[in-house]
């Protein structure tokens, strides 16, 4: 798959994961490895990115003398899924055209 | 490989980044590491289950690096470099120049494209707030010109899409060229 796409693809995933609840870098990868391919390092410049970009926030909770860093969703965050919602209708009706070789259905 | 091991480690590689990006970036590792231990795994299969170091360093620094402190040297310019620099710079800033105006006509064209996209949206309200006020003067006329302004609407937000899509594929297309760029010159100065 095209590395830009997967890229935005998988920050479309972290953003989804936040928006059922607040979490942290290991629970992240774990609730969305069942559905993806991604692992501890994937995920670092993509949380980086979506925290320049105002999509998410951080805060950090004291967790057995130890530092945990949460990740809280924002509205440009959920305003992202809704846009590739809506893209991605049109690239499946895309899709569906390409499939099956030009013709209606 | 233990925690501490591989964290001394990724700070060298590391180096050349602000103090507060390595601190970032071994904040999160160390958490990820914890996590790990917690999840059941022993030390040794929380750290190596993160994946080659140099990849992982490399991917840090890509991304926390702006283009322009791979293309400047770490060190002073001698006096032959400036002297080759002086000797190449009409056709460097030539090249550079034809570049730019590459890309920029690129992002001009997509500009045109949003203002013929707004001209299309703003004739279709002027052409119904036209029809409307003028509405009792000429009736058959007012109500084609209602019709034809509300398509040139229709097409005003039909093309919206596609332009916000091109526009789109044309930043991601920029972000992975300057994305190859810097690992080309990564691997260079390395």
């Amino acid at each position: 798959m095209d590395t830009q796409l997967k890229r935005g693809l998988l920050e479309v995933c972290v953003l989804t994961i936040l928006s059922k609840e607040d979490s942290y870098g290991y629970k992240i990868v774990r609730d969305l490895s069942e559905h993806v391919e991604i692992t501890e390092s994937t995920l670092y410049p993509i949380l980086k990115r979506l925290e320049k970009q105002s999509c998410v926030s951080a805060y950090t909770v004291e967790h057995k003398n130890r530092l945990r860093k949460y990740f809280k969703i924002e509205q440009v965050g959920q305003e992202k899924i809704q846009e590739f919602l809506n893209d991605w209708e049109s690239v499946l009706a895309i899709y569906k055209f390409v499939k099956g070789g030009g013709k209606d259905e | 490989m233990n925690k501490s091991k591989f964290m001394s480690e990724l700070a060298i590689r590391l180096n050349t980044l602000p103090q507060h990006e390595i601190n970032k970036s071994l904040a999160y590792y160390s958490e990820i590491i914890a996590d790990r231990m917690e999840d059941g795994m022993c030390e040794e299969v929380a750290v190596s289950g993160l994946g080659d170091i140099d990849e992982i360093a490399q991917e840090i620094v890509l991304d926390a690096t702006p283009i322009s402190k791979f293309i400047l040297p770490n060190r002073p310019l001698s006096s032959s470099d400036i002297f080759f620099l002086i000797l190449c710079s009409p056709l460097i800033i030539l090249l550079i120049g034809i570049i730019f105006l590459i890309y920029l006509s690129v992002w001009l064209v997509i500009s045109a494209l949003y203002l013929v996209d707004l001209s299309f949206v703003l004739v279709g309200l002027g052409g119904i707030v036209a029809s409307i006020v003028d509405f009792s003067n000429n009736i058959p006329i007012n109500i084609l010109m209602f019709f034809a302004s509300m398509f040139s609407i229709g097409i005003g937000i039909v093309i919206y899409a596609p332009i916000k899509m091109i526009t789109k594929k044309l930043w991601g297309l920029t972000t992975s060229v300057i994305r190859y760029i810097k690992i080309k010159l990564m691997r260079k100065k390395d």
